[in-house]
């Protein structure tokens, strides 16, 4: 195959859009329109029309905050480290999962906008930003990551961006786009090796960045006197719950992209199974860290403790608390170890089941923490209202949209780097960058 | 046994009768009294109104313990019934002096009050609580050559108040007798009208009358320690000496300094042989604190108040802070400034390698070749 | 062939090389600076002070709260509410009902502890929230962008935000809003407690020290001047080293280094 022919079957879904796709966005543009009503009702109403309230005063906007924060781990996972350790089964996958992390850190950047009571006063960030406080480490530590992050998603995509932009039949604005990225891309020998130097920089550099972002994340928590977050556990915790989160939400973008798009020749069972078992290591060291951190605290049974943990396990949290370990945490750690549950499917319900669990222990890091009193008054009561659902869903919504559109925007599955990966590397002598159509 | 009956009818017989006279006597029928002065007019000396209490310029004062007001009565006997009234008062706001107005109490009460910049004539009673300018009821401004002067924290003041003025609304006391005063000041400047913090004495009694003076003027001297330290005790000396400057012995002065809000009690210590007493006081931060001594006075001597500042420096442990290098920005800084180093390097990378020039040269080479 | 490829390798490199040397002498350059800027400040005669915090006075403000002779009566509360307007479902100053573990019940009044070390003021990102010289913890209404992290980081839970428009009274609306008299109180806003500073430089105690004083209360809260060792509660002035010295004062949850200015006569049994 020439160099720059494009693979037909990563192309296709960039030239042929079927009416299904048209609903589907149609549909998901739906909710993402009532989450901008609902925002726009608060915007008017204040916040008093979420369920919070001074003893609740945060809730799930923060816990959405932390948790597409956490999947936003995947690109970081899998590109950066698989990258840096030349495995080169990752290939087919980089670009899925680059993507969820441009994808959900914006996403992410927005809940925080979403929950101030004065978002008119957003400058103020800027204009009297204090380095004292946690907000404003995260503040920079999410531009950093999404900066490196973007660029990391750009780079891999300018060779691609060269082949395709040999076809006129994409249309303007996606021609645009590759032009944008890939105008003076030739395939020689130098441009593949400063490429390939770039890549290998970010690829170093965006790990610590990525540890850094959502370590600074639990550290608004761990900063403050609460019971249940003033931990040094919480660090390490939200990392490692991140890229569990972040190759379960990876996982299940594999499988919906391999069935809609004809993929099985490139997304195998054997990234499954890599990534299943990448994921049920994870899963131990979470219930290492959640056995540590809860026995801890029910040993010492300081008052509070005790209290929290008794609204965690037999209170008004349990039932979320009891579902979350038994469903997010064990039962996945079954599937993914028995060979027989350790199929595509088994490993994507799994993974299913393991990113709605991580949703819940997001909650449930927010929550029960400042429900539990610190002084002789009575527990706080949480109820999320519509609006707060309505905005919760549309954030789904907008990230399977945008994942969705990206994917007819550009090939999901990295089409020169699986390429690369079949043939021995060659020199490759400079090719006229128009090829008549 | 048999003188028993005769005493117990004889202390009946007294009881009845105190309890049969009317007026200010009549015991707890209006209001406690404190201090039951005797002032006897004329005056041998006519006080002159000079800022400066003289000894022997007046003939009875009382010192309130509430309002810490040092006031000071002489009289001279001539058809107004003129009183001399010397305040010694620590506050720079409205200080009160108010007099029963008429002869039989009901609760009626001609004011004079003092700040620094005014003297007014005024008017209280019980159901117009607060002080209201006689010229605003129709009456005239009848206070007397009032001069004031101020030493250092503390401002003395003297007027003349007549006893039966030719206004309705001020004293209308033609006997002699007991009669009701009362001292307040207020805390805040110029809020009139408007709700502030009024702070009243007891209503006090004193007699009018004719005779010579009874008691000897004294002067308290208040000695304070030159700078002392936050947290530290202060020791504050206090001498008593009467106007012939013997001092005063085994008697109690109580000492207290002006808070924000009050006064703060530090103690009544007595007196030793040489008429000096001391007492103790901590401050807690470093400050300029206004310390009073009081000598409440007693038989055949007149009260007497001094103030004086007391200097706290800071405490020997708080250091100025001198503005510390910002490390932890710095690191920040630092390690951010590195990472978007490292991104725009390797931005730099592929920029260059996209724009290279040598690229398309070679190409031309190429395919010229 | 060769040669040109190993001269365009040489140049890359050297200009590689190049933009490294720039972007760290400009890193070094940015750090000295952030290290130094308040000398550099300084120099340029632009002092870093925050002109809110000059309070114009030398006193320490601090509050003493006699539980022996708190009665929960909640005038306290009431007379707050009234002096500021405080909005519908807020309490400034709460009284608790405590529950002793033997049994004994006693009541905690609990104002802003205007912390020395004050949680709420290090996560605040904007500087919305600050300490004034005078010990006062205040909320600058018109830099708090509503994020409730001091919400969350006060271990007193003695915050309150303004979750929707509050209703105003017009008496409430005819007043100019300053940072010692905060109303009109704004929608998305954080209120508290601050120790009455604009009744104190009139020379009046706090509403909730002159409510617990007038008929109904007991004078359970007193209010001075620490510098003076002496507080208040309107009728008696204490010694305040000596009061805490003899009953044995305390500070709620002081074990958290919070250093409150809110001091505690335990109740009697």
């Amino acid at each position: 195959m020439d160099e720059m022919e494009a693979d037909p079957v990563l192309v296709a879904p960039l030239r042929r859009t079927t009416w299904r796709f048209y609903v589907m966005c149609a549909g998901l543009l739906a909710v993402v329109a009532l989450g901008v009503y609902a925002y726009v009702t608060q915007l008017s109403g204040g916040l008093a029309v979420t369920g919070l309230n001074d003893t609740i005063s945060w809730g799930i906007y923060i816990s959405n905050f932390v948790f597409f924060i956490g999947i936003s781990h995947a690109g970081t996972l899998i590109s950066a480290i698989l990258r840096v350790t030349n495995a080169d089964w990752r290939r087919p996958i980089t670009r899925m999962a680059e993507s969820i992390t441009v994808i959900a850190i914006a996403i992410a950047a927005v809940f925080p906008l979403i929950d101030l009571g004065r978002p008119d006063r957003l400058l103020n960030v800027f204009a009297y930003g204090r380095l004292q406080s946690a907000i404003l480490w995260d503040f920079l530590s999410i531009a950093t990551y999404l900066t490196g992050s973007i660029l990391y998603l750009s780079l891999p995509m300018i060779p691609d961006a060269a082949i395709l932009r040999a076809k006129h039949s994409l249309g303007r604005f996606r021609n645009f786009l590759y032009n944008l990225l890939a105008k003076r891309w030739t395939g020689s020998r130098r441009q593949k090796m400063g490429l390939e130097k770039a890549i290998g920089i970010m690829a170093i550099v965006i790990i610590p960045v990525a540890v850094s972002v959502h370590t600074v994340v639990s550290w608004i928590f761990g900063m403050t006197l609460r019971v249940g977050w003033h931990t040094a556990i919480y660090g390490p915790y939200f990392v490692v719950g991140a890229i569990f989160s972040g190759i379960a939400t990876l996982l299940i973008a594999m499988a919906v992209f391999r069935r809609v798009y004809h993929l099985e020749k490139y997304i195998t069972v054997k990234h499954f199974r890599n990534l299943g078992l990448l994921l049920l290591a994870l899963d131990i060291v979470i219930i290492y860290f959640t056995l540590s951190e809860y026995l801890t605290a029910a040993y010492g049974a300081e008052e509070q403790d005790v209290a929290w943990l008794n609204a965690l396990w037999t209170g008004p949290f349990s039932l979320l608390f009891w579902s979350m370990v038994v469903g997010g945490f064990v039962v996945p750690a079954f599937l993914l170890s028995w060979r027989r549950t350790r199929t595509i499917g088994g490993i994507v319900a799994a993974a299913i089941l393991i990113d709605v669990a991580m949703w819940v222990e997001r909650f449930l890091i927010v929550v029960p923490s400042m429900a539990t009193p610190q002084v002789p008054f009575d527990w706080g009561v949480y109820q999320p209202t519509w609006v707060e659902w309505s905005i919760t869903a549309a954030s789904f919504a907008a990230f399977a949209l945008l994942y969705a559109v990206f994917s007819k925007v550009f090939p999901i599955v990295s089409m020169w780097e699986v390429r690369e990966e079949s043939q021995a590397p060659a020199p490759a002598p400079s090719v006229e960058g128009e090829v008549p159509a | 046994m048999k003188r028993i009956p005769a005493i117990l009818a004889l202390t009946a017989a007294l009881l009845l009768a105190i309890l049969a006279v009317p007026g200010p006597l009549a015991p707890a029928r209006v209001a406690e009294a404190h201090h039951s002065g005797e002032l006897l007019c004329p005056n041998e000396i006519e006080p002159i109104h000079d800022g400066i209490l003289h000894p022997g310029e007046y003939h009875e004062n009382s010192f309130d313990p509430r309002t810490k007001v040092l006031v000071s009565f002489g009289c001279v006997d001539d058809a107004a019934r003129m009183m001399h009234v010397a305040l010694v008062t620590p506050w720079a706001h409205w200080t009160e002096l108010r007099v029963q107005a008429a002869e039989a109490w009901n609760g009626d009460m001609n004011v004079v009050r003092t700040s620094k910049d005014a003297v007014e004539d005024g008017f209280v009673n019980s159901t117009s609580t607060r002080f209201v300018d006689d010229l605003d009821l129709g009456g005239s401004y009848d206070v007397y050559n009032p001069v004031s002067k101020q030493v250092g924290d503390v401002y003395v003041y003297e007027f003349g108040l007549p006893l039966l003025s030719q206004d309705d609304l001020d004293c209308q006391l033609t006997g002699n007798g007991s009669f009701y005063f009362q001292l307040a000041y207020v805390t805040v400047a110029g809020m009139d009208g408007q709700e502030s913090a009024l702070v009243e004495s007891d209503p006090q009694v004193i007699r009018f009358g004719h005779g010579p003076r009874e008691g000897l003027a004294t002067s308290v001297e208040l000695s304070l320690p030159p700078g002392g330290e936050a947290g530290e005790a202060s020791e504050i000396i206090v001498g008593v000496r009467d106007e012939t400057d013997a001092p005063l012995a085994a008697r109690p002065v109580s000492v207290f300094a002006r808070t924000a809000f009050g006064f703060l009690d530090l103690g009544t210590a007595y007196t030793n042989e040489q008429g000096v007493a001391s007492v103790e006081y901590a401050p807690l931060g470093e400050g300029e604190f206004l310390i009073g001594a009081a000598f409440a006075g007693g038989p055949d001597l007149l009260a007497s108040v001094s103030w004086l500042r007391l200097v706290v420096g800071p405490d020997g442990a708080s250091v100025a802070l001198t503005p510390e290098p910002r490390f932890i920005e710095t690191v920040i800084a630092l390690v951010l400034g590195g990472v978007w180093v490292t991104f725009g390097y390797s931005f730099y990378i592929v920029r260059t390698a996209l724009r290279d020039p040598k690229d398309r040269r070679h190409r031309d080479r190429k395919s010229e070749g | 062939m060769a040669d040109s490829e190993q001269d365009e390798l040489a140049d890359i490199d050297a200009g590689r090389r190049r933009f490294l040397k720039v972007a760290t002498a400009g890193l070094a350059a940015g750090a000295l600076g952030v290290l130094f800027s308040d000398k550099i400040l300084e120099v340029f005669g632009a002092t870093p002070l925050d002109t809110r915090a000059v309070s114009g006075t030398d006193a320490q403000w601090v509050m003493l709260i006699d539980l022996a002779k708190c009665d929960g009566c909640g005038q306290c509360t009431a007379g707050c509410r009234d002096a500021h307007f405080v909005p519908q479902g807020q309490e400034w100053i709460t009284v608790f009902k405590v529950q002793d573990e033997l049994g004994a019940q006693y009541f905690l009044p609990r104002p802003c502890m205007q912390c020395e070390n004050a949680p709420c003021l290090k996560v605040c990102p904007v500087g919305a929230t600050f300490r004034r010289d005078d010990g006062v913890v205040f909320i600058d209404h018109n830099r708090c962008i509503g994020c409730r992290y001091c919400m969350a980081a006060c271990p007193y839970s003695a915050r309150s935000f303004n979750w929707g428009e509050p209703a105003h009274t017009p008496a409430e609306m005819a007043h100019a809003y300053s940072i010692e008299e905060p109303w009109p109180h704004r929608k998305g806003t954080v209120e508290k407690c601050m120790f009455c500073a604009h009744r104190a430089k009139e020379g009046k105690l706090p509403a909730c020290v002159a409510a617990c004083t007038k008929e109904m209360g007991n004078g359970a809260i007193y209010f001075g001047d620490l510098r003076e060792d002496a507080v208040s509660n309107g009728v008696e002035t204490l010694p305040l080293a000596e009061t805490l010295a003899k009953r044995g004062g305390f500070r709620f949850k002081s074990e958290l280094g919070t250093k409150p200015r809110v001091w505690y006569l335990p109740p009697r049994r």
